[in-house]
């Protein structure tokens, strides 16, 4: 093994799990989130020598974040919905699983820039300054995607009565 | 707990199965490959990249020209040689058929300017060559956004191909750029696979269009690029758009 290889390995083994689940609420999809962590992870390895005294997680996580949007950006997409899935009643018997079910739904009904702000942003806990980095875009793009993401997915970001998926309308 | 604080619940909530581990082993030989492959295109130096060239050159003319013999290489790839161990008569061209040493580097069909200089007033180019994965057996070619220097050379500075599928189904393929290398502002650029005549998208709501070539060694695929001024970032494009000869839509 080279030299910063047993880093690497650790690397790959604590940072993992994180990158594949946000690449899975990125797309949706497992198989194609375990392919885009693993390519995000064969990069970072790339620049191992260079990422490795630095910040390797941001690194890798920025990379994961463009290498899903560069597969976006092609034409064969996802029909996103304007309509936002309706809660299921009871959430309380329906639990976890439903509750994922529900996310997954909504996440589907943003558009991609829209997603991508609300994994880095909610997900990550980036502040709104290091999303605008990440995405080459502006804070006040970021705060308005942000905001009107999270309209669609009616959510007040104060305390309220509305709920995820709003009251069964 | 606000909205919000259930919205970041939710998201951070793992998922119910399990996600497959990792193959390490298998991100380490990717990685190392991506590594070799930015090594190859951006040059690690003057020296070595000034081998490659020869190396490179030598080999197309030997696989076009089996019957030429060495002086009738273009007088850069000759006068370029960086040391005497490496001049073209060490490269028989029997053995450059058979195995040239760096296909990747060879510009396959015309090498197109963007009418961008920089370092030392070059001119940047865009041009196209073989990509050669074992692994992905359907993607032969990729882009490379290089200077060409006075001597017919190439400064490679950025090099994209697809990754997935095959490289010529219909579509857009290895759109990348729009970033600094070398302090130098690669352009937004990519590949259409289709008869497209025109690309375009928008920025900020404004539209933008791309300029196009058709490649010389397969005209169904259409070389497009944005010129800086108008794209900063491919990040800040929506999504791409072909339109044929007729002005009708091919993609969605």
């Amino acid at each position: 093994m080279a030299r910063g290889d047993d880093e690497f390995v650790e690397f790959v083994r604590n940072s993992s799990s994180r990158l594949q689940h946000a690449a899975y609420l990125l797309t949706s999809d497992r198989h194609q989130a375990e392919d885009a962590a693993q390519t995000a992870l064969a990069k970072t390895y790339a620049a191992w020598s260079r990422v490795r005294r630095k910040d390797a997680y941001a690194y890798a996580r920025q990379v994961l974040v463009n290498h899903i949007i560069d597969g976006w950006r092609r034409p064969i997409r996802e029909n996103a919905t304007e309509q936002i899935p309706e809660r299921p009643s009871g959430t309380d018997v329906a639990g976890a699983v439903v509750q994922r079910k529900w996310l997954l739904d909504a996440l589907r009904t943003l558009t991609d820039r829209e997603r991508a702000v609300i994994v880095l942003r909610h997900f990550f806990d980036l502040k709104e300054s290091d999303v605008a980095g990440e995405l080459g875009v502006s804070v006040g793009t970021v705060k308005s995607t942000n905001s009107r993401a999270l309209t669609k997915l009616r959510i007040t970001a104060e305390d309220g009565t509305e709920l995820i998926g709003g009251l069964g309308r | 707990m606000t909205d919000l604080e259930t919205l970041r619940s939710a998201l951070r909530e793992e998922p119910a199965e399990e996600f497959a581990a990792p193959d390490i082993a298998a991100i380490m030989t990717k990685g190392k490959r991506i590594r070799r492959r930015r090594r190859l295109v951006t040059g690690a130096g003057g020296v070595a990249a000034t081998v490659v060239t020869v190396l490179v050159i030598v080999g197309a003319v030997a696989l076009r020209e089996p019957a030429r013999q060495p002086e009738a290489l273009p007088p850069a790839a000759s006068a370029s040689s960086p040391s005497p161990s490496l001049s073209p008569s060490s490269f028989p061209a029997s053995t450059a058929t058979t195995a040239p040493p760096y296909p990747r580097a060879q510009p396959l069909g015309d090498v197109i300017p963007l009418d961008v200089e920089g370092e030392g007033d070059r001119k940047m180019v865009l041009y196209a060559t073989a990509f050669d994965e074992p692994t992905l057996q359907d993607i032969q070619f990729g882009l490379n956004v290089a200077y060409q220097n006075d001597d017919g050379t190439f400064d490679g500075l950025y090099m994209t191909n697809e990754t997935r599928g095959s490289d010529r189904s219909f579509g857009f393929h290895a759109t990348g750029g729009g970033t600094l290398v070398r302090n130098t502002f690669i352009p937004v650029f990519g590949y259409f696979a289709g008869p497209a005549v025109r690309i375009t998208s928008t920025v900020r709501g404004k539209p933008v269009e791309a300029r196009t070539a058709v490649w010389s060694e397969d005209p169904s695929v259409v070389i497009f690029w944005f010129e800086g001024s108008q794209v900063q970032s491919s990040n800040v494009l929506t999504p791409l758009t072909a339109y044929d000869a007729k002005g009708q839509r091919l993609t969605k």
